[in-house]
């Protein structure tokens, strides 16, 4: 209690500082005053009264300064005293230039720091994240993970015992409609146990049943909160009402809970899910499309889990050998399943600013001592006038703790001046959990401590550097007249500057040279004066067979008729849309063997002038014509690589067996040249095109929409729109893209990192130029007098050139050398994200040396100029 | 008149804690007081009066409030709180207690002596 009545009262003192300052002045006037009345009515004379009053009160200056300390004000006074002067200092000397260089540091790293939190660490916003995991099936032939079939999953789901709960789901949007606008919803075909795996529970009705995860499930719908809200103001009878999707009725059972949302959905989280066993596949093997969660038994490893699924993939593989014999399966926990495509980026970028961070706190470290060496006169001074030494300590704290505030407020205000533009890039780059991306005040506080630490840090190395022996009193006299030797941790300053830097250029020129690789790849059709749209036609109205082909034959028409339209086509995926289906084939000749596993391609079924639309080149035989009618023989075109691989080049006339309908034979008709079908990374694999026009594919839904203008397709984008809202109102109609946006749209990701590492290394090396630029400056400052000496004597100008750049250039090159690992390293760190470059590309590491080496070279030469221009004369006269 | 005595040591937080007990005062009022009830017999300098006010202040032993002067002036005046009484009264006790056995020490005879 009573600690406690004195800090409140030193703190009111504190904050109400000018009242108490004036209160105390007034309680001594008055005394002076009465003191005064009091001898005058003693019968002093007034003069004599105020003489004896104004003795009296001789000291009053120190008195208040007792009244002041009585209060606990003086610790904090002197305390103000020394960060007053420090700001001062900072105004005057080169500590403004630390806190800038540290702000630069500090901001840097605070904001990638915030987006690796949300990307990587923090955790799924849900119950015990830690035992979610992800189950794919794997082609166990080319060891790529791939979507599940609906009987592999619940065979999984029956035959495991190492998971609470598995669930399965498929992404489909639905259109709705009735009670309100037509809206396009995100959606999910969902098993029974989604919810159960993300441990929610329905706040309104229920979730799914287990009987409706099998064929003839009754058509309800579970919705979520915010749709619940949005178009349904939340009225409680929703449970029980019919809703319109995509044009069929479904009832709601259920209504989930506010706030569930998962970044696992993928890949937006749905609005509205209805159950798997409405769907037409759900008997299949054959048919690919799930993907499976699950929830860990509580002490259940990820080894038991894997153990118990290869055991159930291996039964299957024997069990259904035309399907499985190649599948197996793989889990990952959730978490790593999220950002394992963006954790090598993201890790490159964290290096690349710990990078940025170390140059930055070298190059303050540098300063910090060439400062601190500026005043080895004051305080020399100071000392000798008898300043304690505590105090001397507490002032260089406190200068330090003003530096390191100011910086982390400042790299703060960086984080957050661009953390705008931070979270649309990270959105833009894919980056997962963007949108959860803060800037607030624990990064504030994670900003404090990494400043303090860097200042900390670096005044250690200043006042090693100046409490060194030669920096006693004497010599700090002696410094201003006498050479000094050199600072030996400044020389090593400069090269550790180098060396970062000259990594981090490494890894940004071989992230800047795969960028320009991937740009320049041929995607393997011509981008330009394409258009491409997505139309998504309701089930419903349209089911898929003859009424949805005549409604496709109905908008290429009028899509064609539009003017500046060349060509239109329709695709079931389109190049670079990141989606795809796959086929498995086989040739008849092995076909007849046993049983034998099939090999993988890329199918897609395509519409007439599919080939030219897109201006994919056709190698050998022919496209598909008007004669490849339902009925005609059954043809397709295969892509170079199938061709290469399965027939050894000439492929036209050549048949194959594809895994359709039990199994088909078909000719091929056409070779055309690769195609880049996910992304221009990808390097094409075999692709088998099938003409949408002849059964079995008539039944294939063709989504995506292709169309070359004669030319500024851009123009015609909202045009081709316009008309593909006409041909019905409540068409869903997906945005008209020019492919050309759509190769750079998938160019942004590579961009941003390979920017983002380019911009840090530009910085460090700014930084540690500027480093070898003070080093040789405040060199030659120091060394006037013997340069003058010199040239007086007659020294070619040249040789005191070589000379004072010596102090810069030495330290650069052993910067240069000890970076070559580093720069290799950097090369190994950066490998993964590379592509078409090696990680020890020589041209790249070549031009990085001479653009490193010329930089810092000039940082060092130019000062020295100056030291070529020294006036002999004046010099001596000057000492 | 003799001359005013010296205070002994953690004597004048005492003082004004009973000075200020009676009746509100001002600084200057405390020091006129102590003269008076002490018979002129103590002086304290304003030097140690303030500094010894403010830490009684700062300790919450008395409180200060500012108000008018019997010539009309404002001023600060002192009263003492709660825990400035039971201070006071432990202080007086602990005084008296110290009193009686300085003063039956320094008064001892002969005859008060075991040898």
């Amino acid at each position: 209690m009573a600690v406690l009545q004195r800090v409140s009262s030193t703190l009111r003192a504190m904050f109400g500082r000018e009242r108490f300052e004036r209160a105390m002045a007034d309680e001594l006037r008055f005394h002076k005053d009465a003191y005064v009345d009091d001898l005058l009515r003693r019968g002093v004379a007034r003069h004599e009264a105020e003489r004896r009053a104004a003795i009296e009160f001789a000291g009053a200056e120190s008195l208040k300064e007792d009244l002041r300390a009585a209060r606990g004000l003086r610790l904090i006074d002197e305390l103000m005293q020394d960060l007053r002067y420090s700001l001062r200092q900072l105004r005057r000397g080169r500590g403004f230039a630390v806190v800038v260089v540290l702000a630069l540091g500090v901001g840097a790293n605070l904001a990638v720091f915030s987006v690796v939190y949300a990307a990587l660490i923090r955790p799924l916003p849900h119950p015990h994240p830690e035992r979610l995991v992800s189950i794919s099936s794997r082609d166990l032939t080319r060891n790529r993970d791939h979507l599940t079939s609906p009987l592999d999953f619940f065979d999984v789901e029956r035959r495991t015992s190492s998971f609470e709960r598995v669930g399965a789901y498929y992404p489909p949007g639905f259109t709705l409609t009735g009670n309100g606008p037509v809206e396009r919803v995100p959606g999910a075909r969902a098993s029974s146990g989604v919810f159960d795996v993300f441990g929610v529970r329905p706040v309104l009705g229920r979730g799914f049943r287990p009987e409706e995860d099998k064929p003839g499930a009754p058509p309800v719908a579970v919705i979520s909160h915010g749709l619940w809200t949005r178009r349904y103001q939340q009225s409680t009878s929703i449970v029980g009402q019919t809703i319109l999707l995509s044009g069929n009725p479904y009832t709601v059972v259920g209504v989930l809970p506010e706030g569930f949302h998962s970044p696992a959905m993928w890949p937006r989280m749905p609005e509205v899910w209805v159950p798997i066993g409405l769907d037409a596949n759900v008997g299949r093997r054959d048919t690919r499309m799930l993907r499976i969660l699950g929830r860990l038994h509580p002490e259940v490893t990820l080894e038991t889990a894997r153990a118990d699924l290869d055991v159930v993939s291996k039964a299957l593989a024997a069990e259904h050998v035309q399907t499985n014999a190649t599948t197996g399966t793989s889990i990952v926990s959730l978490s790593d399943q999220l950002t394992r495509e963006v954790r090598p980026s993201l890790l490159i970028l964290a290096a690349a600013v710990g990078a940025l961070l170390l140059v930055a706190c070298g190059n303050a470290a540098g300063l910090l001592i060439g400062r601190t060496l500026e005043r080895r006169h004051e305080f020399a001074t100071r000392l000798a006038l008898g300043a304690g030494r505590f105090r001397l300590v507490r002032q260089i704290l406190a200068e330090n703790l003003v530096i390191g505030l100011l910086a982390a407020l400042g790299g703060f205000g960086l984080a957050s001046l661009v953390s705008g533009v931070l979270v649309a890039t990270a959105e833009a780059a894919g980056v997962p959990r963007a949108s959860e991306i803060t800037i607030d005040g624990r990064l504030l506080v994670a900003g404090v401590v990494l400043s303090l630490a860097c200042t900390t840090l670096c005044a250690l190395v200043a006042a090693f550097e100046t409490t060194r022996p030669r920096s006693n009193a004497q010599g700090a006299f002696a410094a201003r007249t006498v050479t000094p030797g050199r600072h030996r941790s400044r020389a090593l300053l400069i090269p550790a500057e180098v060396a970062f830097s000259f990594a981090l250029l490494t890894g940004a020129a071989l992230l800047g040279r795969s960028f320009y690789a991937l740009q320049s790849t041929d995607p393997g059709f011509d981008v330009n004066d394409v258009l491409t749209t997505r139309l998504s036609p309701p089930a419903a109205r349209y089911p898929a067979g003859p009424v949805l082909a005549g409604f496709y034959d109905r908008v290429i028409e009028r899509v064609r008729a539009v003017p500046g339209v060349q060509t239109v086509s329709v695709v079931d995926w389109a190049p670079l849309s990141g989606f795809g289906a796959s086929i498995g084939f086989t040739t008849p000749e092995r076909a007849v063997q046993a049983v034998t596993a099939r090999d993988l391609a890329e199918l897609r079924v395509v519409d007439r002038d599919y080939f030219t639309t897109l201006g994919i080149r056709l190698m050998a035989g022919r496209g598909f014509g008007t004669s490849d009618r339902d009925g005609a023989p059954m043809v397709v075109v295969v892509n170079e690589s199938l061709a290469r691989a399965q027939f050894g080049g000439s492929a036209v006339g050549r048949q194959l067996v594809l895994d359709r309908d039990g199994s088909i034979t078909v000719e091929i008709v056409g070779v055309v040249g690769d195609v880049r079908e996910f992304s221009l990374r990808v390097a094409p694999g075999p692709t088998i095109y099938a003409p949408k026009t002849q059964s079995p594919w008539l039944a294939h839904e063709t989504r995506d929409i292709v169309i070359r203008a004669s030319s500024d397709s851009r123009a015609l984008a909202p045009v081709i729109g316009a008309t593909l809202r006409e041909l019905e109102s409540d068409l869903p109609v997906g945005p008209v893209q020019a492919m050309d946006d759509v190769v750079a749209a998938s160019l942004v990701r590579p961009q941003f990192y390979a920017l983002a590492v380019m911009l840090f290394a530009v910085t460090a090396v700014l930084l540690g130029s500027f480093g070898i630029y003070g080093v040789v400056t405040s060199a030659v400052i120091q060394q006037t007098r013997e340069l003058g000496v010199r040239l007086a004597l007659g020294a070619p100008r040249i040789d005191i050139l070589v000379r004072a750049a010596s102090v810069g250039v030495m330290p650069t090159l052993v910067g240069l050398v000890v970076g070559v690992p580093l720069a290799f390293g950097a090369g190994q760190i950066v490998k993964q994200q590379l592509f078409a470059v090696d990680a020890t590309d020589t041209l790249t590491l070549a031009a990085v040396v001479v653009a490193m080496a010329g930089v810092a070279l000039l940082a060092a030469i130019l000062p020295a100029v100056r030291a070529t221009r020294v006036d002999p004369i004046s010099v001596l006269r000057c000492q | 008149m003799a001359k005013p005595a010296d205070l002994l040591p953690g004597t004048l937080d005492m003082l004004i804690l009973k000075a200020v007990s009676l009746t509100p005062l001002h600084g200057y009022g405390v020091l006129l007081r102590i003269k008076q009830i002490s018979k002129e017999a103590l002086d304290v300098p304003q030097g140690s009066l303030y500094p010894a006010l403010y830490r009684l202040e700062h300790q919450g032993l008395i409180n200060a409030e500012w108000g008018e002067s019997d010539n009309n002036r404002k001023a600060k005046f002192y009263t003492v709180t709660a825990a400035g009484k039971k201070r006071l009264k432990e202080e007086t006790a602990g005084w008296n207690r110290l009193a009686d056995a300085i003063g039956a020490a320094l008064n001892a005879t002969v005859d008060d002596t075991e040898v």
